[in-house]
């Protein structure tokens, strides 16, 4: 008995130095984690429960004032109602812009090098850099798009891009999208090229032409890509700040407010770090739950078309 | 073996570095904590209590008048946080003059810049690490560092004399009294050495351009609608203000209606935004928009946008600033000088003269948690006296509060006309607070939009002065 326990406590030992080992080359980033991601994060859900000006030390407990404020905000609601929008427009016509420039660019012979690095360069320049390049170009009196439909005979089309209701906000998710589609594109010229050829070939012998191609081989190999770029577009566009800020600051009006900038200005401007703290949880809820039901959705839809 | 002992080894280095790292963390942050607590030593050697959970007006200037100490060995190093671009230069220029005075203290002047201004003076009050002089941008902005005693309270230095060095009653928009509306303990906490006015400024040869005489000036808005349409009608570029210069603009215009007191009492939440006079004025925005005579239609461009779009581009005819733009002039468009001013005119059927928002522009706060608030308040007072006003006046241009810096000769016209309606500044001490701000920005611009009523617009400048 004594002697049969002897090298299971050995492997025992083992085991728990191995473990060891291993948690303590996790530590570094552990501690990273914990301090600048989960105690900020604990600090915001304290603080969502506090009033604080963001100077002094005095932060008493406000209870659900903060979440009642919120609940009760309509302008937050409206900036919720703009970031959907955005993220409806990112996620469609930012997505199918991607593939759609992935699968061209895939399936070229010569220059595709060139296109991949033009396609990414937008995401490269700095969000303060797009911004005043669009003003710029989106300037009613002076800026290059209304003089190039002068010039095209096309003043009828002239437009105050930035703060026309009808505008505004299409104008801004058009610099978002044009800002980042190099990134879902290189995501799916990735997932694209590591589709196997022989799944093409197998299918041309069977007569399947370029859709169905498309439909039955392409789309379902890039379904786990698709999840992801999906995921990630869609948070990116829900939680767009500095297009939005340097381009019209939430203006005219409301009409291109968003959450992130309510967020910011209760913070900073209001000096209302309680109630910001309180929305920034309303707000990274809903973007957890969109989460969630969107990588459901592609688990489903990737096991339904492996079935 | 030797495997197990390369495991020891890389064990035992990386508990050597992850109890470094804690230490170092441990040490950082008890130095963060006890920094601003800590017992703060003068250049006098003698050891004044930390200030931390004081309120400012309990921070006592000592020896602050006095010159600075003979036989010092080493000199204080006293850090200016400065907000403003255009003043950048004029106060560098001082900070190298006062260094060269031998006064026993070496100033530095920090620029962040204006957009990270804000953000660096929060953070270093979070850190601890407040400088020992900064500018205040504006009351309503100011009264939580002022609250948490990062502002010495001056009021005792003027009353000692110091109060010469101002314009009569330019500090009255410094001062906060007894209760007032942002529950500051009474006392100055800032020493401006900017006048600030708005009003009016224009481009003379537009103004031919579209059939107008710049020499006859409106008188009302009437009239001054009606030279609007006139430069629509001759396809120039009407009129603007920066976005966040409409509640400015609607509390200038109200004063063809509203008293000063009716209008502070608005402001401290004390009567409500549905007065006639503040509905009289949302109405000048809705005859712009009806007349379409608004620049672009709209109001939602920057200060700096406007300014390049009548000093550089010259599409502009007319926009209402303050007297900062003319620097920007003096600065971007130093050859654009044929351009005049004019306050804005009266309301039809005022009952009032009309009166201008304005005040006071940049400022010197004294970190009275500093760790040399003698000699700071020594270096703040230094700023507003004549000489160093005049070199402001010369190097921005500005109109300084110091009244025996200010030569009428030697000043631009431009800068005159701002000047001349310094006597016309609204004697408002309550600043709006940054959400009703907010909602005469946005409501106005939805106005524009056809969006929202007047009476939307004052519900909910009412609903944020609740808070």
């Amino acid at each position: 008995m004594a002697v049969a326990a002897l090298p299971r406590s050995g492997a025992r030992s083992r085991a728990a130095r191995r473990a060891t080992t291993g948690y303590l080359f996790l530590l570094p980033a552990i501690v990273l984690l914990g301090m600048f991601t989960l105690y900020p994060f604990v600090q915001g859900f304290i603080l969502s429960f506090q009033s604080w000006d963001g100077i002094g030390r005095d932060t008493p407990w406000v209870g659900l004032r903060n979440y009642q404020r919120v609940i009760g905000d309509t302008i937050f609601w409206v900036s919720l109602r703009n970031a959907a929008i955005f993220g409806l427009v990112g996620f469609v016509f930012g997505n199918a812009l991607s593939l759609g420039m992935a699968i061209a660019v895939n399936s070229m012979k010569r220059g595709a090098t060139f296109f991949r690095v033009a396609y990414y360069l937008p995401g490269v320049f700095s969000v303060v850099v797009v911004g005043m390049m669009f003003a710029w170009i989106l300037q009613p009196s002076v800026g290059i798009l209304n003089r190039g439909l002068d010039a095209a005979g096309l003043s009828a089309l002239r437009g105050n891009w930035l703060n026309e209701p009808g505008s505004a906000l299409p104008s801004v998710a058009a610099v978002y999208v044009w800002y980042h589609w190099g990134f879902g594109f290189l995501l799916f010229l990735a997932g694209l090229q590591s589709v196997p050829r022989e799944l093409y070939e197998a299918a041309s012998i069977d007569g399947a032409g370029a859709w169905a191609r498309f439909r039955f081989i392409t789309w379902p190999q890039l379904t786990p890509v698709t999840t992801i770029v999906s995921v990630l577009t869609l948070l990116g566009a829900l939680q767009i700040f500095g297009t939005v800020q340097v381009l019209t600051n939430g203006g005219p009006g409301y009409l291109t407010e968003v959450p992130t900038l309510r967020i910011y200005k209760e913070a900073f401007q209001f000096q209302r770090y309680g109630v910001a703290a309180a929305m920034s949880m309303v707000f990274g809820s809903i973007l957890v739950a969109l989460s969630l039901i969107q990588i459901w959705m592609g688990r489903r839809l990737g096991s339904s078309e492996v079935d | 073996m030797s495997s197990s002992i390369r495991r020891r080894d890389v064990l035992r280095s990386m508990f050597g570095l992850a109890a470094a790292a804690a230490t170092a963390q441990i040490v950082a942050a008890c130095g963060q904590q006890a920094s601003p607590a800590a017992p703060a030593k003068t250049d006098g050697g003698a050891v004044k209590p930390a200030a931390d959970a004081k309120p400012a007006a309990d921070a006592k200037p000592t020896t602050a008048a006095a010159p600075a100490a003979a036989g010092k060995t080493a000199a204080a190093e006293l850090v200016y946080l400065n907000q403003s671009r255009g003043q950048l230069k004029a106060m560098e220029a001082l900070a190298e003059r006062y260094n060269g005075q031998q006064t026993g203290a070496k100033v530095t002047i920090d620029s962040p810049g204006p957009i990270d201004y804000p953000k660096k003076l929060q953070a270093s009050s979070q850190a601890g690490n407040m400088p020992d002089a900064y500018y205040a941008i504006g009351q309503a902005d100011m009264a939580p560092y002022y609250k948490a005693g990062w502002a010495l309270d001056l009021k005792p230095e003027m009353d000692k004399g110091w109060i010469k060095n101002f314009s009569p009653g330019i500090l009255d928009f410094q001062e906060f009294r007894d209760g007032n509306s942002l529950a500051v303990k009474p006392g100055i906490y800032a020493a401006p050495w900017e006048v600030n006015t708005y009003g009016m400024i224009y481009n003379p040869a537009l103004f031919e351009k579209g059939g107008l005489d710049p020499k006859a000036l409106p008188t009302t808005t009437s009239e001054w609608l009606a030279g609007l349409n006139k430069l629509k009608a001759a396809n120039i570029g009407t009129f603007a203000m920066a976005f966040d210069f409409i509640p400015r603009f609607t509390q200038t215009y109200a004063t063809s209606w509203l008293k000063d007191e009716e209008i502070d009492a608005t402001l401290a939440g004390k009567s409500s935004y549905k007065a006639d006079g503040w509905r009289k004025s949302l109405q000048l925005f809705m005859d712009m928009r009806d007349a379409g005579v608004v620049f672009n239609n709209t109001l939602n461009a920057t200060n700096p946008d406007l300014e390049k779009s009548f000093f550089n581009v010259q599409e502009l005819a007319m926009f209402w600033t303050g007297v900062f733009s003319v620097p920007v002039q003096v600065t971007t468009a130093p050859q654009f000088t044929a351009y005049a001013g004019f306050a804005l005119p009266k309301g039809e059927g005022a009952t009032l003269e009309p009166r201008t928002y304005g005040g006071t522009g940049k400022n010197g706060v004294v970190n009275a948690k500093g760790k040399q608030v003698d000699e700071s308040l020594k270096y703040v007072k230094w700023l507003t006296e004549k000489e160093q006003e005049e070199t402001f006046m010369e190097m921005v241009p500005l109109i300084p509060t110091n009244p025996a810096a200010l030569d009428p000769t030697k000043i631009s016209p431009q800068l005159a006309m701002f000047a001349s309606l310094a006597d016309k500044i609204q004697k408002v001490y309550s600043p709006m607070t940054a959400p009703v701000n907010e909602a005469f920005i946005k409501g106005v611009q939805s106005m524009l939009l056809k969006e929202k009523t007047i009476d939307q617009v004052l519900d909910d400048a009412d609903l944020a002065q609740k808070g």
